[in-house]
């Protein structure tokens, strides 16, 4: 059980909505962006199979599928997840305000064994856009005061 | 988390998360129409839902409030709302409690002192000569049990309590005498009520649990949808009938078990074997069954030479699909059952991890995918209905939102679409929290399913139990549902009479005195305990509801979920006749394709062509999906 466990990993993307999270789950899986928002439909979840130390992992990452919207998330989609992903909209403040929240929700929900050092992973996006409104010393000090997520 | 409005125009309103509205919902959304799903609560699932010990809890207060009259009436006025020709009909869901009945109650104590004290060490009997540390225990342990005599293992009682993270070799920890002689003390397990609160979080109770047939509806749509992705299975691995003097017995169900079973002698197994042959084409061999038609079951069993135990395993278990079955319909459930066996394993029957519960969230997660918009906590005001009798719009919140259809469970409904029924049917349940399985007789944890037919006028009782294995609750604990169909005489005011049963078997701390220990040590004892009914009282009044409202079941007391997704499936087609209802999914290249020529065409059209291709994709089926998913839910299983 354990070795299929670390053969299948899932991640799941959490954050308000509109800061990109379809978007950079299909970046990264699909390396293709859409420029035009619309809330999220048909997104579900997609996997992608990376080495690590000469072992194949496959991640399942897990998109939220819009009901974050009006805050509807069942405990369902957080069963059983290895990682969760915070991402936040740098050019939107209060998204990223809303990183604690997301947190919270996600260890209340997910309840993992060791919720101190469960794998979170916090990422600004929209970088791109240059109306920066969240400083990457702001977003660090937040990391570091939660045991040192990985920005 | 910011709030965005929601959007006005809906082809379809979902009211409440229970199983067959999910199951619509996602219909509706996978065949591409607008779908807004609304729950007055702040969790999934209605009457349907799982819950953890503390948010049982609550639910349970919540149910046992006296409602009437508090709700009040919504104070705004929403006239505003409304065009010529439309009324407001009030919806109070609080008047139509379907469930009743409800009690819980603790029956371990609190710790008298600092719970680590008790956690040290967990001593199970040894009466039996059998311990029932079933459960997979923590690395140290595995390792150590091979070399330690069965009698003397020990259950580690809490993996995550930092005295038991290092575990003692267990032939150390174990002090001889006790061993041998069980006291009073030690036969009885020290579980305290701060103990199982503690692991609170890791508990997963059903308000109705169900588990799929391998070849029923539930496994198919659930395969066909891709919605199987979204959840994992066990096989239910343990079957037991009631014997005659009580005992209960474990029945074997594949061939191979049959053979090797030593409950029954070697004429008897022939004699299974050959019903069981013929039940499986039973539908070809008429001349073997004329004249049993009508009659019960249980006649034509005898004039096979099936009796005693024979008779239990068919007619409790194998046959469980169906209450007093008489020939056919027994022979139908026999054959199920058997057709089923072996899909997923040497079981017919799967069980969903983390509780019944996580499978209306599947399929709002399917119906989300597909576009649904999704609001708990939306308690819904009024429905608006026009001049022709149709709903046309919910009040929300204050919001008018126009739907083209409404689905929603009774109680969302207004006063006047219900009238009160003649004959009342009640479901009746409890849930059991036990500190070890029923009839513990190896050292692997099972999910067992018990029928008890005929057990006092109560029709047939389902007892499931499962434990950490099936991700309902933690380490070393089990979770026991009961539930009966009681449908002629109901009435609330009676005894619980499912608490016969737990009293007959398992062992609550009243009833172990040191003279008894003995023979109720045996038995799994009872921590904590919830009844409740769930209560069908009213019946849709067929002519004044509006045409285009539909309104789904609330659950019943069959063991799988038959019942549940036919009518799903017949209340889709009523509405949507010419849809089809949760097709396949599109192989994964063409959506692939799909979204790259999205891409292209840029502009605002784009969810437009979206949603109409995905109603086109509608007839795409292809067969290999249904393979792929049987093995995935195989590994499930096989974990």
């Amino acid at each position: 059980m354990a070795s299929r466990k670390k053969a299948l990993l899932k991640v799941i993307i959490l954050g308000d909505s509109g800061v990109g999270k379809t978007s950079l789950m299909n970046q990264y899986v699909n390396k293709r962006f859409s420029n035009q928002y619309k809330a999220t439909i048909g997104a579900d979840f997609l996997t992608k199979d990376i080495m690590i130390d000469d072992r194949l992992v496959t991640m399942q990452i897990w998109d939220t599928a819009g009901q974050e919207r009006f805050q509807s998330l069942g405990v369902a989609f957080y069963r059983g997840a290895d990682c969760c992903v915070l991402v936040f909209d740098v050019t939107n403040p209060n998204s990223f305000k809303s990183l604690d929240s997301w947190r919270d929700e996600f260890l209340i929900q997910a309840s993992p064994r060791d919720p101190e050092n469960f794998p979170f992973v916090v990422l600004g996006n929209k970088i791109d856009l240059g109306e920066r409104a969240v400083s990457t010393k702001r977003a660090q000090s937040w990391c570091s005061s939660k045991n040192d997520i990985p920005y | 988390m910011a709030q965005d409005a929601l959007p006005t125009d809906f082809d379809v309103i979902v009211l409440g998360t229970g199983l067959p509205e999910s199951i619509v919902a996602s219909a509706c959304a996978r065949s591409g129409l607008s779908v807004l799903h609304l729950d007055s609560n702040d969790y999934y699932g209605s009457t349907w839902a799982s819950f953890h010990l503390k948010s049982i809890g609550e639910w349970a207060d919540e149910q046992m409030k006296d409602t009437n009259g508090t709700d009040g009436n919504p104070t705004a006025d929403f006239s505003h709302h409304l065009l010529p020709g439309e009324r407001l009909e009030l919806v109070s869901p609080a008047r139509r409690k379907v469930i009743k009945n409800v009690q819980h109650s603790w029956h371990v104590e609190n710790a008298p002192q600092p719970p680590a004290a008790e956690l040290k060490e967990e001593k199970t009997t040894a009466t039996v000569g059998e311990p029932n540390d079933s459960v997979e225990q923590s690395s140290t342990a595995a390792v150590e049990s091979p070399t330690v005599p069965q009698e003397t293992q020990l259950a580690p009682t809490d993996a995550k309590d930092p005295q038991t993270t290092t575990l003692p070799s267990a032939e150390t920890t174990v002090p001889s005498a006790e061993t041998t002689v069980p006291s009073a003390e030690t036969a009885v397990p020290r579980w305290t009520r701060d103990r199982v609160e503690k692991d609170w979080r890791r508990f997963n109770l059903d308000l109705a649990p169900k588990v799929l047939r391998a070849r029923g509806p539930m496994v198919q749509i659930l395969c066909q949808s891709e919605v199987s992705r979204y959840a994992e299975f066990k096989c239910v691995d343990r079957f037991l009938c009631s014997g005659e003097h009580g005992n209960l017995h474990q029945v074997p169900c594949s061939r191979a078990e049959i053979f090797q079973t030593d409950a029954i002698g070697v004429m008897d197994k022939r004699r299974l074997m050959k019903f069981l042959t013929f039940a499986l084409n039973w539908e070809n061999e008429p001349e073997e069954y004329r004249g049993f038609e009508d009659k019960p079951l249980k006649e034509f069993l005898e004039s096979k030479g099936l009796t005693g135990l024979l008779q239990s395993y068919i007619s409790d278990t194998i046959a469980s699909l169906q209450t007093n079955p008489n020939t056919v319909e027994g022979l139908r459930a026999v054959n199920k059952f058997l057709t089923s066996v072996g899909r997923y394993g040497n079981s017919p029957f799967l069980w969903t991890l983390y509780g019944s519960g996580e499978l209306p969230q599947c399929f709002c997660r399917l119906c989300a995918v597909y576009g649904g918009i999704y609001c708990l906590r939306h308690s819904v005001d009024y429905l608006i209905i026009n001049g022709d009798n149709r709903c046309t719009a919910v009040v929300t919140n204050g919001q008018r939102i126009n739907c083209q259809f409404l689905i929603a469970d009774q109680s969302y409904l207004p006063e006047e679409f219900v009238h009160q029924r003649k004959s009342v049917t009640a479901v009746q349940r409890a849930v059991l929290i036990t500190d070890r399985p029923l009839e513990a007789s190896d050292d692997k944890e099972h999910i067992t399913l018990l029928n008890l037919a005929n057990d006092d006028n109560l029709g047939t009782v389902h007892l499931l139990e499962a434990g950490f294995g099936a991700c309902i609750a933690p380490k070393d604990l089990y979770v026991v549902h009961l539930t009966a169909a009681c449908s002629s005489a109901y009435n609330a005011s009676i005894e619980q009479p499912l608490s016969k049963i737990v009293h007959k078997y398992f062992s609550t701390s009243d009833d172990v005195t040191s003279d008894n220990v003995a023979s109720l040590a045996n038995r799994p004892r009872l921590l904590w305990i919830l009844y409740f009914d769930v209560v069908t009282e009213m019946d849709v009044n067929k002519e004044t509801i509006p045409s285009n409202i539909g309104v789904v079941c609330l659950p019943d007391a069959t063991l799988d979920y038959e019942t549940t997704v036919e009518s799903a499936k017949e209340l889709f087609a009523l509405f949507w006749p010419d849809r089809d209802f949760l097709p396949f999914a599109l192989p994964k290249e063409e959506e692939d394709e799909d979204e790259a020529q999205h891409e292209d065409v840029a502009g605002p059209e784009n969810t437009q062509t979206e949603q109409s291709s995905t109603a086109d994709t509608a007839e795409n089926s292809t067969e290999h999906r249904d393979e792929a998913k049987a093995e995935s839910v195989t590994e499930a299983k096989s974990e």
